[in-house]
């Protein structure tokens, strides 16, 4: 199971967590600034027993949730605490079931007092979401 | 040539009624009461939220780091989930499908534009909002917002819904323990 200590104690539907790969990081100046994560989806997490009886599937939404606590963990302005501002767009592609292996990875752009994250989770099977969030990011306190 | 009638309401909802139509299940129930429902129009109902809930548990376990008021806000896509299954109550009232494994499913398969206000917290008594935008063949197209107290914490510019064939969930699907359906749902399911 797992996670990212740093995203571990805020509530959330999952007990597990995607853990980054490393901060966020440009390879040229032709590509954008990205962060990668993986996930297990743990087939213990209490929502299974509601979602659904004696047919396990991973709520879309989680897939949403994935996408951001990979951005919250990996924040390229770390002493600027970003805030969900818009869930912008998600298209649910795929089923994602218990045990499945998820690799996530969010493009970032810079946007005027905050960022933008293009999202995408891909399960064994292929792509089971894409997502694109709206931060603010606030001042330091 | 059309004759104008009243439109159907009905409500309030409570947990039975909601379960018959949804195959959702603790902890994963996240819609307590249908407070008026219009079939083909729209819907109120409402979700309470509570510190009891699995999503806190893991702040109870972490002595080494103080619990501070905003790791308490509930999580934005259970606030997406519960509106969706708000939204699903009024989808399914005509064509309940309490048990995922058959027939036609729900399947939530776009959202787009769901702004956020402030945080909701153990306590607060979601009340959502949900207006059906356009009805095309298997395809129900829903908008609205998610209000506390009044004021709005959440908007919802879009949310898509296609019906399937229940098989279409089964690609490499594992398998469970069959569902039996409770009396409650039978009885819905057959009317």
């Amino acid at each position: 199971m797992g996670g990212d200590p740093r995203a571990a104690p805020c509530a959330g539907p999952t007990r597990g967590r995607p853990r980054p790969t490393g901060p966020a990081t440009r390879v040229s100046e032709q590509e954008p600034l990205r962060s990668s994560a993986t996930a297990v989806v743990d087939g213990t997490e209490p929502l299974f027993a509601g979602h659904y009886p004696g047919f396990p599937i991973f709520p879309g939404v989680c897939l949403v949730d994935h996408v951001h606590r990979t951005a919250l963990a990996t924040n390229p302005e770390p002493e600027r605490p970003m805030r969900l501002r818009e869930i912008e767009t998600v298209r649910f592609v795929g089923p994602v079931f218990p045990g499945d292996a998820l690799s996530v990875r969010v493009d970032w752009t810079s946007r005027p007092g905050g960022w933008g994250c293009a999202g995408v989770v891909d399960s064994p099977r292929g792509r089971a979401a894409t997502v694109r969030l709206g931060y603010t990011s606030e001042d330091p306190a | 040539m059309t004759t104008a009638t009243a439109p159907v309401t009905v409500g309030p909802i409570t947990t039975d009624r909601i379960r018959a139509v949804l195959p959702h299940r603790h902890p994963m129930l996240l819609v307590d009461r249908v407070l008026h429902l219009e079939p083909g129009v729209g819907l109120r109902a409402i979700k309470a939220v509570t510190a009891s809930e699995p999503w806190y548990a893991a702040l109870d376990q972490d002595p080494a780091r103080p619990v501070t008021g905003p790791d308490y806000a509930y999580p934005h896509a259970l606030l997406v989930e519960s509106w969706c299954q708000a939204a699903g109550v009024l989808a399914t009232w005509a064509r309940p499908h309490p048990d995922v494994r058959t027939g036609r499913v729900m399947l939530f398969g776009a959202i787009s534009a769901i702004t956020f206000g402030a945080p909701v917290l153990p306590g607060d008594v979601l009340e959502h909002r949900v207006v059906l935008d356009r009805e095309v063949g298997d395809t129900v197209i829903f908008s609205g917002s998610a209000l506390v107290d009044g004021t709005p914490v959440m908007t919802v510019g879009r949310v898509v819904v296609a019906f399937r064939p229940a098989e279409s969930l089964r690609v490499d699907a594992p398998t469970g323990p069959p569902h039996t359906p409770t009396d409650t749902e039978r009885g819905q399911a057959d009317e």
